[in-house]
């Protein structure tokens, strides 16, 4: 059984990898701020900013990225200032399938923590008929959103659908790039045990923060299917169960319809990566596979 | 000191050098300094301003300029007479002018099913405003392509002015995409070899012939991360990428962010973006980006500044002429005028030489 297990895990683990040589979906990874934009300071550690944290994670992410042959850019691998328009401008030019901006927040209260990611419904050439539509870019961020909070469980911000907010025309970076683009803020610095997470590695801050969003573009990339996978009930069922527990996102707005049973082939742990693959997932006319 | 550093990037010279230093060593060259005297400005009306697409674009002879407006295709005369040359079914995200009557543009839309779009490399007669398509594409919900249909991109401009398109084979499992440079125009397509783009590699600028056959170092990397939106002057004594002016024949390095003060208050950064080089003479031409504030109270402004590499003279255009957020200056082919965009609208500014 065991083995099966491991046969099974294994082809899963080659899935992304055979899928990132069939497409072309290119991301372009940017770490928010850098140089003379400090972006947040931290709470308590000196010269360790905003900007150092977003770096630090997007050059692992790029590294996740790299290992699985998906081909993706950076907007900055130092510490120096990049305008936000030029960010915008190279995004476009290098026609990136996707973009992430890496993010941290703050608050006056050290007590505040919960992950958001941002997208942009706000069409920049106002008139242009053909801009992305908004439910594209929505879904990259509500993805970015729900897996950096399976991996962190500081829980979802407030907004309204939760952990997902509206920037309108405030972030340039997504505002002025018409790909399917997110801006995450993962979690908050101003919380002084937060930023030493961060600061000291001991807990894999970056690590599970790259690989959350690399999971999250890999599911959006991958899988036209939207949805949450209950993990702490799929890791908990029995292999011989086959089910697994899923929470519909299929309709627009990301309410929770429904809870669906569907075969699942398998269950992949690696290290901070859980892919849960079920197919054959249909469920109100949507008759295409679902992946996690 | 702390506003010093506040308003100057992290960018320094080959060896570390101050800016101070650096000029220092640079001797002046009068050979190629024009004096410009600013005539007038000539308000053109209403554009889109789309970083994507770049500045305006002028004509080859340089009695027209293009640009958007509600994603229809517009030009305009130097006088301002401005004429709609098409209305496109799809998003334009890349234009240039081919002749003094065709316009290339690269389309783009996307068809709301996943990441699914329709893409179109078009020839647009200007005068009859008729669309002639080079090349189509679609990708699928999930990005793919249809296998055996490569991908079209341009038009884009080699260091010689010449435009041309690439053409990127279907990436099927376990190829590495190939990559084809083609004129828009059948009869220059046995001399697009001897044209060439531009190309930053681990040892520095290289100048690559649009075959790949041949390449000419040009100046030494200082930087691991390099923008894509590198020009060299006319002459090929200098090059200039983002706010790094380079002189080629000793690797000499101005950085332009160092000399953009006085900045709008709470700015933290300024960057430099929409740069060229006066097609005739040895002078850039640029937007200064200011950014301040942090995430909800972001702002960025816009300035528009000509630096002569010979003299170091800058000049802020925007105080010049008593306006405020201009951005994305173009020069005209003569170098005598330059076209920008302020608050939606396009003008001309025009020049003599003192």
């Amino acid at each position: 059984m065991v083995k099966a297990l491991v046969t099974l895990c294994n082809i899963f683990f080659f899935v992304p990898d055979l899928f990132a040589q069939a497409l072309i979906p290119t991301l372009y990874i940017d770490p928010g701020h850098g140089g003379t934009a400090p972006g947040y300071p931290g709470a308590y550690i000196a010269d360790y900013d905003e900007k150092d944290i977003n770096l630090e994670v997007a050059l692992m992410l790029k590294d996740n990225l790299d290992q699985l042959h998906y081909t993706s850019y950076m907007s900055r691998d130092t510490d120096i200032f990049i305008s936000n328009l030029n960010r915008a401008q190279e995004a476009m030019d290098l026609e990136a399938g996707a973009l992430i901006s890496i993010h941290h927040n703050s608050d006056p209260d050290p007590s505040v923590q919960h992950t958001l990611a941002l997208y942009s419904s706000f069409p920049y050439v106002q008139h242009d008929p053909f801009l992305t539509p908004r439910k594209i870019t929505d879904r990259l961020a509500h993805k970015c959103a729900l897996r950096i909070d399976q991996f962190f469980r500081h829980g979802l911000s407030n907004d309204s659908p939760r952990g997902l907010r509206d920037s309108d025309t405030l972030i340039t970076v997504l505002v002025r790039t018409s790909m399917p683009s997110a801006l995450t803020e993962a979690s908050f610095i101003s919380d002084s045990t937060e930023e030493e997470d961060f600061y000291y590695r001991l807990t894999f801050h970056q690590e599970k923060e790259a690989a959350a969003i690399a999971n999250a573009f890999f599911s959006w990339t991958l899988g036209q299917g939207f949805g949450k996978v209950d993990y702490a009930y799929a890791g908990q069922t029995p292999i011989d169960s086959h089910k697994v527990r899923v929470h519909d996102y299929l309709n627009d707005e990301f309410s929770i319809n429904d809870t669906t049973f569907a075969p699942y082939l398998g269950v992949w742990n690696l290290d901070y990566l859980i892919l849960i693959q079920a197919l054959n997932f249909n469920q109100n006319g949507y008759g295409y596979q679902f992946h996690h | 000191m702390l506003m010093h550093r506040a308003f100057i990037s992290r960018r320094r010279g080959l060896l570390g050098l101050s800016l101070g230093l650096l000029l220092a060593f640079l001797p002046v060259n009068a050979a190629f300094s024009l004096d410009y005297v600013i005539k007038e400005v000539i308000e053109v009306g209403e554009a889109d301003f789309v970083p994507f697409l770049g500045p305006v674009k002028w004509s080859p002879d340089g009695t027209m300029i293009a640009f958007t407006k509600n994603g229809v295709i517009k030009v305009s005369d130097t006088l301002g007479n401005i004429r709609e040359v098409a209305r496109l079914d799809m998003g334009v995200h890349r234009m240039d002018w081919v002749s003094n009557d065709k316009i290339a543009v690269q389309l783009k839309g996307y068809t709301g099913q996943g990441m699914a779009t329709e893409n179109r490399l078009s020839l647009i007669d200007v005068t009859t405003g008729i669309e002639s398509p080079v090349h189509e594409y679609k990708t699928t919900p999930d990005y793919k392509t249809t296998p055996g249909v490569a991908r079209a991109s341009g038009p884009y401009k080699t260091v010689e002015g010449n435009l041309f398109y690439t053409l990127t084979s279907s990436n099927s499992r376990g190829q590495t995409p190939t990559v084809e440079r083609k004129s828009f125009s059948e009869t220059k397509l046995e001399s697009i070899g001897n044209n060439h783009f531009l190309r930053w590699s681990d040892s520095g600028l290289y100048m690559v012939r649009l075959d790949e056959s041949d390449s000419t170092w040009l100046v030494s990397k200082p930087f691991r991360k390099m923008g894509l939106f590198t020009k060299v002057s006319h002459d090929l004594s200098y090059a200039l990428d983002g706010g790094q002016l380079f002189r080629l024949r000793d690797s000499v390095r101005i950085v332009l962010d160092t000399l953009l003060g006085p900045v709008p208050e709470n700015t933290h950064s300024c960057d430099v973006s929409f740069f060229s080089f006066n097609p005739v003479a040895d002078e850039v031409l640029f937007t200064i980006v200011c950014e301040g504030g942090v995430h909800e109270s972001e702002f960025e402004t816009f300035r528009i500044a000509t630096f002569d590499c010979n003299s170091f003279k800058l000049s802020i255009i925007d105080s010049l002429i008593s306006m405020s957020n201009c951005v994305a200056p173009a020069y005209s082919p003569d170098g005598m005028k330059i076209a920008f965009q302020s608050k939606g609208k396009v003008y001309f500014l025009k020049r003599s030489l003192n």
